[in-house]
């Protein structure tokens, strides 16, 4: 640790992980600055094996400039680009990322403002303003729901959202992605993951308020 | 005891497998090809093999017959009219299959299933289908019962197609294979999805590059849409004929032999492969002027099978062995530049002298012998299938794998391949299975096969077999198919349990 900061050595590293238990922000200093043509150059070694690229993060709208960049590029390569995001950045104010950027993997956390506020520590009314703006520019690749036994409310993010998309929640897909505590630090690190039955029935839900397709995982 | 007694008394051989036995000792006590002190040199040091296909060759190695023509014709050897009912078109093949004969004494090859039979249900529904596919498939892994037996369906997608992979995924049967062939201009996304995790379940279909493949034979008729199939362990060979022999240079004993490498380019390899050649000329000679296969065959009769049609295969098995030998240790074949470098020129070197060579009654191939890359049978030691790298020196890369493959498997035209077991959640994303597919194969990869880690139907050299079956096998008990006796010795020897399982980062991610 300096001033606040883990500091790594890869020439020493044997991925213990130790790093990433040292931070307080449990964050990895595993990072290297790269520019979009750097980062570019190595997704074209994948190819032909890959048939589009998609950016998670962090946060990958917060870098709205790199991403564009990288997106182009990989527009031109042939391939196609998804951003998977949390939604608290508007993207009806960033044109040009969203020409470049095919589809938004958007993370719905919780519905309820209050809820959403106490998990994240911000409100979400940007996150239901892109569900519907994205959905709108046909960019929505798909709706995320991560279910979290008690601590959020995926009945309501699957009625509410399905009501808010009205009758394009047809071409809509959804996704709800069972909670697993695997490599999980923090307050979930012993929270156990949903049952098949709950995951059926909340599957079931999603069919009933008229999502196009209806995912598990 | 004598080696029949040995054979008449074992108590791990069922009758039938007694029956092949016996007849090959009987077979090895004649000696009617004459061999050359060259050829004997390097048999003896084990670097040219003849695959124990035995002394006098009676019949072609391996038979693929045109079941398109005898479901259009029936048969009057075999007393069948043309059938004009399902029911009749799959008794009549199982009838058909108890006529054709291999090296192993069962047929390699049962048909373009889903070509033969989609013509037949037309007027059926689904339900009334799949149990007579069912049947159908269970009589070919009961009677034929040899993992090296192949089915061919595809590149179209077909609704016979769509039906047989579904069975199959049932049945979990290891007779027969199944090979898809591929090409992404032809099969749809859907139809690969459904075959990708049929894979996963049962360990087929295994995926052939049609794009390269279906030019190598003419067509035997134009109305045809090609003139190939997949056989036994990934031979690519004429449709409406097959390959009178394989025989190969075993490259890791050669190498044995060598004290440069330069000494094994250009003195040992031209000699050891020039004997070889004029070889199998040799037994090709034998089995067409004087064995009288083709002359009272009743397939040739009736035009199932065309002596014109067939070919012979040209093995090689242990570059990776051989490589390592040559450069000495540190240079790892696979992912070493200069082992990759001499390996392709080696390829280079044979395939050279194997073009050149005037092939006898080999119409088919312009008057050539076909490459294939040998994938072994048995519990051979030391001696890595044809062109694959060793397991336990995978690329860490799935995709550096992969274009290794690639760029060796373009000098083979009768066969070449490799076995990849996947995580068994890769069952899930199909998607990332056919993106590897369609990625390989555009790299010109020719031939891939999966099947997942935790399956009970594996994969040896490229034939399917139970590990529940080998198991029995290995506590002496007699066990349906013969090719879980050559499954259980090589599961070992080459500790294929061991294979570098795939696609667990890529799902991860």
């Amino acid at each position: 640790m300096s001033s606040g900061k883990v500091l790594w050595a890869s020439e020493l590293c044997i991925d213990c992980d130790a790093c990433i238990k040292t931070c307080t922000h449990h964050a990895t200093p595993k990072t290297q600055e790269m520019s979009a043509e750097e980062v570019f150059q190595l997704v074209s070694s994948y190819q032909p094996f890959i048939r589009g690229v998609t950016v998670s993060g962090g946060e990958c709208s917060l870098w709205p400039e790199f991403v564009r960049e990288l997106f182009e590029l990989c527009h031109e390569a042939g391939l196609t680009t998804l951003m998977d995001s949390n939604g608290m950045a508007d993207f009806s104010s960033m044109p040009e990322l969203m020409d470049a950027c095919d589809g938004v993997m958007l993370d719905v956390k919780a519905w309820d403002k209050q809820l959403h506020q106490q998990l994240t520590g911000v409100s979400n009314e940007q996150v239901k303003a892109n569900l519907v703006w994205l959905q709108h520019a046909h960019k929505l690749e798909e709706l995320r729901v991560v279910v979290v036994e008690g601590w959020n409310d995926p009945e309501t993010i699957i009625e509410q959202s399905a009501a808010a998309l009205k009758d394009s929640c047809a071409t809509a897909r959804i996704k709800l992605i069972r909670f697993r505590n695997f490599g999980v630090r923090g307050v979930l690190e012993h929270a156990s993951s949903p049952s098949d039955e709950r995951m059926d029935e909340l599957a079931r839900l999603a069919r009933g308020c008229g999502f196009g397709e209806v995912v598990v995982s | 005891m004598s080696e029949f007694m040995d054979i008449i008394t074992a108590s791990n051989l069922t009758y039938q497998q007694k029956l092949i036995h016996l007849a090959q000792a009987a077979e090895n006590c004649e000696h009617p090809i004459q061999t050359t002190p060259e050829f004997d040199r390097f048999f003896e040091a084990d670097a040219l093999c003849d695959m124990h296909e035995g002394n006098a060759p009676y019949r072609a190695r391996y038979i693929c017959a045109d079941f398109e023509r005898f479901a259009r014709q029936g048969s009057d050897f075999l007393r069948l009219d043309a059938p004009d009912s399902l029911d009749d078109l799959l008794v009549n093949l199982e009838i058909l299959y108890e006529n054709i004969p291999s090296v192993t004494g069962r047929p390699v090859y049962c048909g373009q299933l889903d070509r033969i039979i989609d013509p037949f249900i037309t007027n059926m529904d689904d339900d009334e289908v799949r149990p007579r596919l069912r049947r159908f498939l269970n009589f070919i892994d009961r009677t034929v019962a040899s993992g090296y037996c192949h089915a061919n369906i595809g590149p179209e997608p077909t609704r016979a197609g769509r039906l047989l992979l579904e069975v199959d995924a049932e049945v979990q049967n290891a007779v027969p294979n199944f090979t898809l062939k591929y090409d992404p201009a032809i099969t749809d996304d859907k139809f690969m999805r459904l075959a990708l995790t049929t894979s996963t379940a049962c360990a087929n279909p295994a995926y052939a590059n049609d794009r390269l493949l279906r030019d190598i034979y003419a067509k035997p008729e134009e109305s045809y849409r090609d003139g190939y199939t997949i056989v036994s362990c990934y031979n690519v060979l004429p449709l409406r004929g097959g390959a009178y022999c394989l025989d190969r240079v075993k490259l890791q004993n050669l190498a044995s032999m060598a004290t440069s490498t330069e000494h094994f380019l250009n003195e040992l390899i031209p000699e050891a492969c020039g004997a070889l050649l004029e070889y199998m000329n040799a037994r090709i000679r034998f089995l067409v002027e004087e064995s009288n296969f083709f002359q009272s065959s009743f397939l040739v009769r009736e035009g199932l099978i065309e002596r014109e049609r067939f070919c012979g295969m040209f093995g090689v098995i242990g570059m990776h062995e051989c490589v390592e030998r040559l450069l000495g240790p540190g240079h790892v074949y696979g992912s070493d530049d200069e082992a990759n470098e001499l390996a392709d020129v080696i390829m280079q070197k044979v395939s050279e002298q194997v073009n050149a060579f005037d092939a006898v009654y080999s119409e088919i191939g312009n008057g050539r012998f076909m490459l294939h890359a040998q994938a072994g049978f048995g519990d051979q030691l030391e001696s890595t299938p044809g062109v694959r790298i060793r397991v336990g020196e995978e690329p860490e890369l799935f995709f550096d794998h992969l274009r290794h493959s690639a760029r060796m498997h373009r000098f083979f035209t009768a066969g070449v391949s490799d076995i990849f077991p996947v995580e068994p959640t890769a069952s899930q994303n199909p998607d990332a299975l056919l993106d590897v597919v369609k990625g390989a194969f555009a790299l010109d990869d020719k031939y891939l096969s999966f099947y997942a880690s935790d399956s009970d139907l594996v994969r040896i050299t490229g034939f399917l077999v139970k590990r529940s079956e080998m198991e029995k096998y290995a506590c002496g008990e007699a066990v349906l198919a013969d090719t879980s006796h050559d499954g259980e010795g090589n599961w070992r020897a080459n500790a294929l349990a061991d294979r570098k399982v795939r696609m667990g980062e890529m799902i991860l991610a």
